[in-house]
Parts: C-alpha cells; sequence; structure tokens
C-alpha cells in the first residue's frame, strides 16, 4: 500500500504543477470549475506533458460536462460555461521557457534529460495507476452501500418510476416561493396568496418506501437553491429526553422547545457554509416521529399565525408600499416546508387515536407518490409499462456502472422481488452482486425468488418418478436455495398468495373436480393458523410441498386463459378499499349527533352492513317534479325529513365533477356510495343502472333540500331576534335544555328558594362550600351545598 | 331526532315494550337505589344499550341524556400518548376499549381509579335522601373485545372501588368474558325481540305516523319487514322508514325487494350457485365476489354465517344439512385464529361443494 500511496502523491504533485501552467481569473470563486481534456488538446504541444492531467480528469468527465464552447483569442483563452459565465485562461510565463528550444536550435541536455525523465514516470504512474484501478474498483466501492452511491444528485439521473407528473407537482409549488425567497417576479398571481407564495404552506408528500421522496425533494429544493434543513425521526426526538429528565411530565417543555427548533430551522441561515443559500425545512418520516402530535400541532400553529400575519400585511401594503421587510414580530412564513410520510390516511400499525395526520391533511398541499407497478385492469388494459421500464432501466444503468452482467429478464425479476421498491431493488443487486464477485461471470446463481418457486410448486420434472422428485424438492426447501424463501414468513406469504391464485386454474385445466380444492383448504387453514401465531413456525414450508403434490402437472400452461384475470392484484386492491372504507365509516359516525350514534349502536359492522345501505336508499326517494308546489303532501314531508337528516348529520351536497371523464355528478359528503355499490353478476341490478337512478333522483331532489335548508337558517335567525329582547324568557328556557353550566345555575336558584322557604323566621345564613369545578370534564361540579348534605347521611 | 330509531327510542323503562320481566327486574333494581355490576349481553339490536339508558334514567333522573364527548389523553408506558373518546353525563361515562387497541388494560386502569378516586357527591335526589347515589357509572360497550389482561385489571378493581363505581359491561356474547368477572357481575340477557313484538312496534309507529298503506291486512307485512331484519329491532325500523321514504302508499303484497340488503342479496345467489353449479369456474367467481364483499366492510364471519343459513334454506336433504353446519363451524373457527379470510371462506365453499356431490 505504501507504494500506491507514494504513487498518488506523485501523480498529485504533477497535477499541481500542470495546473499552475494556467492561471484562472474569475469573478466568482465558489464554483468549481474543471477542465476538460478538448480544452487542453486545444494546444496540442502540451498535451505529451500532462498525461497524468488527462487521466485526472477523466473521471470527473461524467459528473463535470459544463463547458460548451471554447474558442482561442490570443493571449487569453476565454472559455463560456454552461450557466453563462465566461472564464478567461492565460497561459502562465512558464511557457516562454518551454518554447525557448522551439525558438533557436539550441538545446539544453539537461532540460531534455530531466523532461524525458518526468515523461517516463508519468508514464509509468499512468500504467500503475491503471493498474490499481483496476484491481480496486470493489475494495474502493464495497464501503458504500450502493443506495448511497447510486443516491442521484441530479435531477436528470433520478429514475422517475411513474412520478414525473407528482416531479412536476413538487417543483411548481417550490417555484412558487421563489418570489418571496429570492425576490423573483411572482408570474401566476392566480394561484398564489397576496406574497405569491402557494395557498398552501406546507407540502406533504406520501408514498410507500423506497421510491425515491427523500431523494426527489433534496434535489429539487438544492435545483432551486434552498439549502436542506432536515428534521426526521432521528433528530426530532433530541428535545424530548432532556425534558423528561427534570420534568414529571414529559410533554410539557417538548412543544415549545420543537417550535423554536422549528423556527430556527426556517429562520437561520447556516452560518457555516460560505454560501448563504435560504433554508427549506424538510421534515422526513413525519408520519413515525414519535412526537408527530408535537410536530403537526407546531405546524398547524405556524400555519396559522402565517394566515394572521398575512393580512395584516397585506393590508398594511394597501397603505404603505414600501415597508416591504417584515418586522421582527411577524411571523410569517418565509421558507417553504416540506413533509414526507408514507402513510397519512389511516393509523400504523401500534398506534391508536386520532391520527396526527388528520390534521396536516387540511393545511398541506397532498402529492401522493405511488410505486411502480404493472399489469392489467380487470379491463385488460395494460398500465404503468412507463414505470416498470424507468426502474429497469435505472438498475441496469447501474448495472453497467458494476459491470455486474446482468441481463434484463433478471432486472425484471429483481424488480418484481422487490415490488417496485428501488432502495430494496438497489440492496438486492449489491447483494448479489457482492455474492457471486468471484464467480464473476454471467451465470449468476441467483436467490430462488418466490414467484419462481411458485413455478416450481406446479411444476413436475418428467425425468424423475414421482418419490424423487419430492425428496428433491424437500431437501430444495429445507436445506437449500429454497430455504431462504420458506424461512422468511413474508417471501412464504406471498408463496402461498400466488399458488392460491393459481391453483384454480390448474384444477381448471387437469379435471375440473371440487376435491383437491377442498383438500387444500384444509392445508390453507393450517398454513393461516401457524403463521398469524407468531412463533418460529418450520412447518409452514410443508404447506407449499403439499401443493406440489396436489396440483403439479408436467407441462404448465403459464399463459393460458384465466379464470381470474387480475388474480394477483385483486388481494391488495381488496385491502386497500377496505382501507379506505374504514376511513370513511369513521368519518360518518363521526359526524353522528350523540344521540343518534347511541341508538345506532356504533360499531362499524352494523353502520356497514345495514345502516349506509338504508340510508343511501332512504336519501333518494323518487320524487315527481322539482318544483315544490306541484309536490304531494307526503313527497313535501320527505323533503323536510331528509333536509333535517342532512342538517343532524352535518352532511353536505356536492356537485362534483370527476376529473377523468368530466361527469358531473351529484354526491353527498362524506361519500359512502363505494360502501353500498357492488359490482358483480350476483347482484340483482348492475351498479352502473343504480348509480344512474340515485342520480336522476338525486336532480329532483338537491334543489329542494337545499331550499328547505335554507328556509331553516332563516327561520331560525328570525326566531333568535326576539330572544334577545327577552333575556328573562330565554334564560328560563335555557335551564330546561341548554348545558350543564346553565343546569345548574338553575338548580341553584332553585336551592337559594327552597333554602329561604325552610328557614324563613330565623336569620340563618347558609353556609357555603365550593367544590372544584372540572372544565370540560363532569366528575365534579359547582355548586353550594349545605352544612347537613356533608355530615348527615 | 330525525331517524325513527331515535325519534321512538324509549326514555324511560315505562315505554319499553317487550321483555316485560327485564324491565320489571330493572325497575325493581333502581327502585332499590344501588344496584351491582351488570353485564348485559344479547344479539345486536336487541334493545341492550336502550335498557340501560332506561335504567340510569329511572335511578337518576333525566339528566344522564345530557351527553359530551370528552377526549381524554394518556400516556402509555412506552411514552407514547393515546387518545381516545369518552361519551359522559354527569352521572356515568361509556367508553370503548377497541379504540385503544393493545392498551387497553392501562387506559382501564388509569380511568377507574381516576374516577374512582374522586367520590361522587350527588345532591339531585334533594328530596328524596333515602335513595343517594354515591357511585358513578361506568358503561364498558363491547366488553367482549376487552383483552385478557384488562379484564383481570378489572377484576380486582370491581371489588376494591364498588362503593364509588358500578360498571355495566355490555357485550354480544359472554364466551369471551372471564369466569371471575361473570361471577362479579349480575348477568342480564337481552333476547332479540320476538317477530309480533317488532310487529306491534312497526304497527305502533305506522299509525303515529300516518303512513298510508293499500290493504288493511298488515301483520303479514309486518312480518316480512321483521323476517327480513333477522329480528333486529333497528334494522326492522331502518327498512320500515326506508320503505315508507320510498312508496307514498305501501302495498304490502308487492314492492319489498327494497329492504333486502345488497350484499344479502348477493350472497343469496352465491348460495344457489353452489347449489347449482358445482365446478372449479363457480368457485372462481364466487372468490371474486368474496374479495369485494370484504373491502365492503362485510366482516368474513358474517359472510360465512348468512352464506351457511341461505344454502340451509335451499337444500332439503337433512344429512347434508348436518355436514354444512359441521362445516361452517370449523370454517368459523378458522376465521377467528387466523388472518386470512379469505382462504377460509373460499374453502368452505370448496368443502360445502364436495358435501352436496357427495349425497347426490
Amino acid at each position: 500500500m505504501a507504494t500506491v500511496d507514494e504513487f498518488t502523491m506523485e501523480v498529485d504533485s504533477i497535477n499541481l504543477s500542470e495546473s499552475t501552467l494556467f492561471t484562472q481569473e474569475r469573478n466568482d470563486n465558489d464554483y468549481d470549475f474543471q477542465m476538460t481534456d478538448s480544452l487542453l488538446f486545444a494546444e496540442p504541444e502540451k498535451v505529451q506533458e500532462q498525461p497524468g492531467v488527462i487521466e485526472e480528469k477523466e473521471e470527473d468527465d461524467e459528473e463535470e460536462d459544463d463547458i460548451l464552447t471554447s474558442h482561442i483569442s490570443q493571449p487569453f483563452k476565454e472559455v463560456k460555461l454552461f450557466n453563462g459565465r465566461t472564464v478567461k485562461l492565460k497561459p502562465k510565463t512558464k511557457s516562454a521557457t518551454v518554447q525557448a528550444p522551439v525558438q533557436g536550435s539550441y538545446m539544453d541536455m539537461d532540460t531534455l534529460f530531466s523532461k524525458a525523465n518526468l515523461h517516463n514516470t508519468i508514464k509509468e504512474n499512468n500504467r500503475k495507476l491503471a493498474e490499481m484501478e483496476e484491481h480496486t474498483p470493489v475494495a474502493s466501492t464495497s464501503s458504500q452501500i450502493w443506495t448511497e452511491k447510486y443516491r442521484p444528485t441530479k435531477f436528470l439521473q433520478l429514475c422517475s418510476a411513474g412520478n414525473d407528473k407528482q416531479y412536476r407537482l413538487v417543483l411548481h409549488w417550490l417555484k412558487k416561493w421563489s418570489s418571496v425567497v429570492f425576490g423573483e417576479q411572482v408570474h401566476d398571481s392566480d394561484h398564489s396568496d397576496g406574497l405569491g407564495r402557494p395557498h398552501r404552506k406546507i407540502l406533504l408528500i406520501h408514498g410507500p418506501p423506497g421510491i425515491g421522496k427523500t431523494a426527489v425533494v433534496h434535489i429539487l429544493a438544492k435545483q432551486m437553491g434552498y439549502a436542506i434543513q432536515e428534521l426526521n425521526a432521528a433528530n426530532s426526538m433530541d428535545i424530548l429526553p432532556q425534558s423528561a429528565a427534570n420534568g414529571s411530565n414529559p410533554y410539557a417543555n417538548a412543544a415549545s422547545a420543537l417550535k423554536l427548533k422549528i423556527l430556527n430551522a426556517l429562520t437561520s441561515n447556516s452560518l457555516t457554509s460560505t454560501t448563504s443559500k435560504p433554508s427549506c425545512l424538510v421534515i422526513d418520516e413525519i408520519d413515525s416521529l414519535a412526537n408527530a402530535n408535537d410536530v403537526v400541532k407546531v405546524l398547524n400553529d405556524l400555519v396559522a399565525s402565517d394566515q394572521k400575519a398575512l393580512n395584516k400585511k397585506l393590508k398594511k401594503a394597501s397603505t404603505e408600499e414600501t415597508s416591504k421587510k417584515s418586522k421582527k414580530k411577524d411571523v410569517l412564513l418565509s421558507r417553504p416546508i416540506i413533509c414526507i410520510a408514507n402513510e397519512i390516511y389511516s393509523n400504523q400499525n401500534g398506534k391508536f387515536g386520532p391520527n396526527p395526520m388528520d390534521k396536516l391533511r387540511p393545511i398541506a398541499e397532498i402529492v401522493p407518490f405511488r410505486k411502480p407497478q404493472s399489469g392489467k385492469t380487470t379491463t385488460g388494459q395494460k398500465f404503468g409499462g412507463n414505470a416498470m421500464k424507468s426502474v429497469k432501466d435505472h438498475l441496469m444503468w447501474i448495472n453497467e456502472r458494476e459491470k455486474l452482467g446482468l441481463d434484463s429478464r433478471a432486472i425484471g425479476d429483481i424488480v418484481d422481488t422487490c415490488d417496485g421498491d428501488i432502495r430494496a431493488c438497489i440492496n438486492y443487486i449489491q447483494f448479489n452482486a457482492k455474492k457471486t464477485g468471484t464467480a464473476n461471470d454471467s451465470s449468476m446463481d441467483k436467490q430462488i425468488s418466490w414467484y419462481s418457486m411458485v413455478d416450481e410448486l406446479f411444476r413436475r420434472e418428467p425425468q424423475l418418478k414421482k418419490d424423487e422428485n419430492f425428496m428433491f424438492l424437500l431437501d430444495k426447501f429445507m436445506n437449500g436455495t429454497g430455504k431462504s424463501v420458506v424461512s422468511n414468513s413474508s417471501s412464504f406469504d406471498r408463496v402461498i398468495m400466488g399458488s392460491f391464485n393459481r391453483y384454480l386454474d390448474t384444477v381448471h385445466l387437469q379435471d375440473d373436480s371440487l376435491i383437491r380444492p377442498s383438500e387444500f383448504s384444509d392445508w390453507l387453514g393450517f398454513y393461516d393458523q401457524i403463521s398469524s401465531s407468531n412463533k418460529d413456525n418450520q412447518y409452514s414450508g410443508l404447506v407449499g410441498l403439499k401443493i406440489w403434490s396436489l396440483f403439479s402437472q408436467m407441462n404448465p400452461q403459464k399463459n393460458g386463459a384465466k379464470l381470474i384475470p387480475n388474480a394477483r392484484n385483486l388481494d391488495f386492491d381488496s385491502f386497500e378499499a377496505l382501507k379506505q372504507n374504514k376511513a370513511t365509516v369513521k368519518r360518518i359516525t363521526d359526524k353522528l349527533p350523540l344521540q343518534t350514534q347511541l341508538s345506532l349502536g356504533v360499531n362499524g359492522d352494523s353502520m356497514a352492513g345495514y345502516f349506509l345501505p338504508y340510508m343511501s336508499k332512504l336519501l333518494a326517494p323518487s320524487l315527481s317534479s322539482k318544483i315544490k308546489s306541484t309536490l304531494s303532501e307526503t313527497e313535501q314531508g320527505w323533503v323536510r325529513k331528509i333536509a333535517s337528516i342532512v342538517k343532524d348529520f352535518n352532511l353536505s351536497l356536492l356537485n362534483v365533477k370527476d376529473i377523468e371523464t368530466g361527469v358531473v355528478s351529484l354526491q353527498i359528503s362524506p361519500n359512502w356510495d363505494s360502501l353500498t355499490l357492488y359490482e358483480n353478476e350476483f347482484t340483482l341490478l348492475p351498479s352502473a343502472t343504480i348509480v344512474k337512478q340515485t342520480q336522476i333522483r338525486r336532480q329532483n331532489l338537491f334543489p329542494l333540500i337545499s331550499a328547505e335548508l335554507e328556509r331553516h337558517e332563516i327561520s331560525r335567525k328570525s326566531q333568535k331576534r326576539p330572544n334577545e329582547t327577552e333575556p328573562e324568557e330565554s334564560a328560563k328556557k335555557r335551564f330546561r335544555g341548554g348545558n350543564s353550566v346553565d343546569f345548574f345555575k338553575g338548580k341553584y336558584q332553585d336551592m337559594n328558594t327552597q333554602i329561604k322557604s325552610e328557614t324563613p323566621d330565623d336569620d340563618f345564613q347558609p353556609a357555603r362550600i365550593w367544590v372544584k369545578y372540572h372544565e370540560g370534564f363532569s366528575n365534579a361540579v359547582r355548586k353550594n351545598i349545605g352544612w347537613k348534605d356533608i355530615w348527615l347521611p | 331526532m330525525s331517524l325513527w330509531v331515535d325519534k321512538y327510542r324509549p326514555k324511560t323503562l315505562d315505554q319499553l315494550l317487550y321483555h316485560d320481566s327485564i324491565t320489571q327486574s330493572l325497575k325493581a333494581l333502581s327502585k332499590s337505589g344501588d344496584f351491582p355490576h351488570l353485564l348485559i349481553y344479547g344479539p345486536s339490536g336487541a334493545g341492550k344499550k336502550t335498557r340501560i339508558y332506561c335504567t340510569l334514567n329511572e335511578i337518576f333522573g333525566s339528566s344522564v341524556e345530557k351527553l359530551k364527548i370528552d377526549v381524554k389523553t394518556f400516556v402509555t408506558s412506552s411514552n407514547r400518548k393515546l387518545e381516545f373518546n369518552v361519551l359522559s353525563s354527569p352521572y356515568h361515562l361509556e367508553i370503548t376499549p377497541s379504540d385503544m387497541g393493545n392498551n387497553d388494560r392501562v387506559v382501564i386502569q388509569d380511568l377507574l381509579k381516576d374516577i374512582a378516586s374522586t367520590e361522587q357527591v350527588d345532591f339531585n335526589n334533594q328530596s328524596s335522601s333515602k335513595t343517594k347515589h354515591r357511585f358513578k357509572i361506568v358503561i364498558i360497550n363491547e366488553a367482549d373485545s376487552l383483552s385478557r389482561d384488562a379484564q383481570a385489571a378489572l377484576r380486582r378493581t370491581m371489588e376494591k372501588y364498588s362503593s364509588n363505581i358500578r360498571l355495566i359491561l355490555v357485550c354480544n356474547s359472554i364466551s369471551n368474558i372471564i369466569a371471575p368477572i361473570k361471577s362479579r357481575t349480575l348477568l342480564v340477557r337481552i333476547p332479540s325481540p320476538s317477530i309480533t313484538d317488532i310487529n306491534s312496534i312497526l304497527s305502533n309507529i305506522s299509525v303515529k305516523e300516518g303512513i298510508k298503506f293499500s290493504s288493511n291486512d298488515l301483520e303479514p307485512f309486518y312480518t316480512k319487514v321483521s323476517t327480513a331484519s333477522n329480528r333486529n329491532l333497528r334494522r326492522a325500523l331502518l327498512s320500515f322508514e326506508t320503505l315508507t321514504m320510498q312508496n307514498e302508499t305501501i302495498k304490502p303484497e308487492t314492492n319489498l325487494s327494497i329492504i333486502n340488503l345488497d350484499w344479502e342479496v348477493i350472497i343469496k345467489n352465491i348460495a344457489n350457485n353452489i347449489k347449482t353449479a358445482r365446478n372449479v369456474a363457480t368457485l372462481a367467481k364466487i372468490r371474486t365476489v368474496f374479495y369485494e364483499l370484504l373491502s365492503h366492510c362485510i366482516p368474513a364471519r358474517i359472510i360465512l354465517k348468512t352464506l351457511l343459513f341461505n344454502l340451509i334454506e335451499i337444500i332439503p336433504d337433512v344429512r347434508v344439512v348436518q355436514e354444512l353446519v359441521n362445516l361452517a363451524s370449523v370454517f368459523d373457527e378458522r376465521l377467528s385464529l387466523g388472518q386470512k379470510s379469505i382462504f377460509h371462506l373460499e374453502g368452505f365453499v370448496a368443502k360445502s361443494m364436495v358435501t352436496i356431490d357427495q349425497y347426490n
């Protein structure tokens, strides 16, 4: 290693001496400028002296291609860079000595000799350097995880994975901040607030892990000229321990400390770096922050105070135009905040109570990222091909850089295994590349993946006898390559799911009898039971063998017509739909008045099972006309009733336009149609018919109901007015139906009169004892009580 | 108050219309001024909650109707904040442990201790000083979903703080309740109302609402409504109200299809398919439908149960029915033990197809 170091040092010294050949005149020195060999070759007589430099530069070529044109104007060399700057290069005076031999015939032997020596050394160095590079690429890269090594640093390096539209949204949103942060011109005032900022001050990006959410935010923010201040699950916790140490309630100061921290992050420009870039706060993994509730609360406060400050400022701006600089006390947001989350709609496992994201969603601009998926919709259209391709291209590029020799099919397999998670894919490739690094050829012994295992389970080797084949598989599962799949519960789960999606087709093509499916169901029951009891389930692999013995065949047909066209996605789709529907049910339940919640016996089953279906029918009676006067008595009754239901249940009537189809439909919000509509051949009416029917009915109904609601509003207002003139009357009314405080006030009066009537003759003043009244919780109340109430039973 | 389930919900014990013996004993209980911990169980839509609130009303007066929702916060052992809703009145509070997930033990302990440590001072029944209620009522909904730990935590609390709190546990079946709790509570079973009970309630309402019928013989019509709703009174009321909202005058003979729910119709059709077309293609078709039902928040066990009852209806052979019931119980167990409902639903269909084949 010592020799290697020497060599590199020598090369470095040469580089230094060579680079002094040019002095660089520049206005701005924080931009790193690198020469390319094209520039160097422009002066052919120097080429020979600079091989070391060339070698060095070649490594950097990929990153720095900034020089667009270079034209020589003596004695300076002007070079135009991509960013528009011109850099002048002039030859150093040393060149005069070099040129000296050319001018005359006299040659200095010593100079020539030393030059030749130098030349040789450089050559030697280059050779060794090249050798070294050949030998050590693994050594130099293996210290780095590839996901870090190939973390994209430029927008063009990003692997879009079908999220191009989302990228544009993020960029667009960030661009709007430019007017405030950099003082640029406001471009479209329609979609921004008074200061040219976006309406929503917080950007919330969510999507499954490993698709480049964090990467894209970092790159785009950098590209727009921001320095990133990151708050993530690791460093947001800093605040907690110290406050927990000195206080009984660890959450007491946490919120204020956090607020300070976030404000600091937003306002401070980093002093350490020489560049004075404005900061952009990125809150990563906001859904898994330990103090997510506090963070969201602080964000809410920020946005609220910002709104106030904005209103104030806009008013001020109309009076004095010059006071553009914000004062200290103004908490106007001047830097973008970006939040990144995985799951913003439902609670994560193990977390209960209201989701903090519920409070964040209304104030944030939401950009959903999707993982690349390809497949077929129920109608047979292919989708997501491009997204998949971009991931594969990205992996292919890494593959070429690392000389792994994977073919495109293998990469497709990897993407499938990792389920579109790019980070997982890269990790997977690295792992495989290391493992096969010694073999170093194309025939990789790659990890058996779950779908190839499924294939195997459905195939019987024609050469082998059944017993032998079984033993072969058993060995493979329990000891061989299959073990990693079998022992990993999540991948084996996929094997089982894959087989479950496939066995019906196989049976259908073989004998179409139901004996084997019914036998299989017992094994599935067995598998489900042992896999859901969290113990080490070393026997679950046996289910795979059973699948083989039940369904394997000599020539499995892979591409025949399938009984269920989209079997692969069905499980996931239905799971997603279930999550969404549950959220809807919860939303509706929360909106119901308390009494109704009680009488409905709030639980999800009865809500979805019969309450909501009946409600959809109940809220859509067929009315004969749109005009109220022409309706019959009962129909008017219906309208009144529906109006009161809509009001009580806090529903709203909406006119929604579908973005994709452009069809306008009338909806009740929250919309639970997805819960009550079914689309299969066992229903009475196809769902499209039902939708059409309800739409027609609603067209008659909605105007009537809105009119009815308006009428209610007006009559309520007119009722209010007389009440104000007769306060005593209203006080009495409140006593019956008002809140508990009024109730006790009323009781207080009753008691007083009662006590007075009991003790009319003496001058006895009743002693008063006050009981603390807990606001918001009713376990103790304020009320005056007599002596005997306490001591006498 | 707009829906009938709200409007015609009894507020006092006197307004209750069926299960007179239970009502009488509840009345006697509330007269005595004190009552033991209660465990009230029975199918949904039988009127468990209604009866509890009527009893509370009888004891404390109408102020138990003044409900509000508080959000309580707890810090769990792992320093995680936990929020859940408590429905409360001055005299009682009501919690649903499924809101709290795995932490229900901590929450129940803390909450009950909190309530129990503050003695209730009752001044409402000033006049009749005999019935002093120095205790607060805690209603625990879905008590069968309480974890074992939480139930164990309850049993000590119930004795220790019995001077200050009374528990009312509400659940559908008591099979998940541990024996010590059962022995500490007074068990009250509230069965579903009988068909005639529901019929009389429906006819009462239709008189009060002035609903027009095309004929006078209404008993068969009411019977249809109440059987279609599986003797679930809540559902019967909702479906009856839906009917009246769809038709100006109800013709008892014809239009009843509207009260059949879509998912029940679907399951019925599945049952018919199992009987008629027993092959793998049907099985595949049924699988997609099962997925759809599951995604519509219909619990797998309800699907299985409904399917079984539909099969029993259309299959004449007693031996087959026996087999099917046997199968269903097996798969019901698997459903509650496992996680992948679709495996077991499909398994049941496959096995029942085979069974029907065997006896043909």
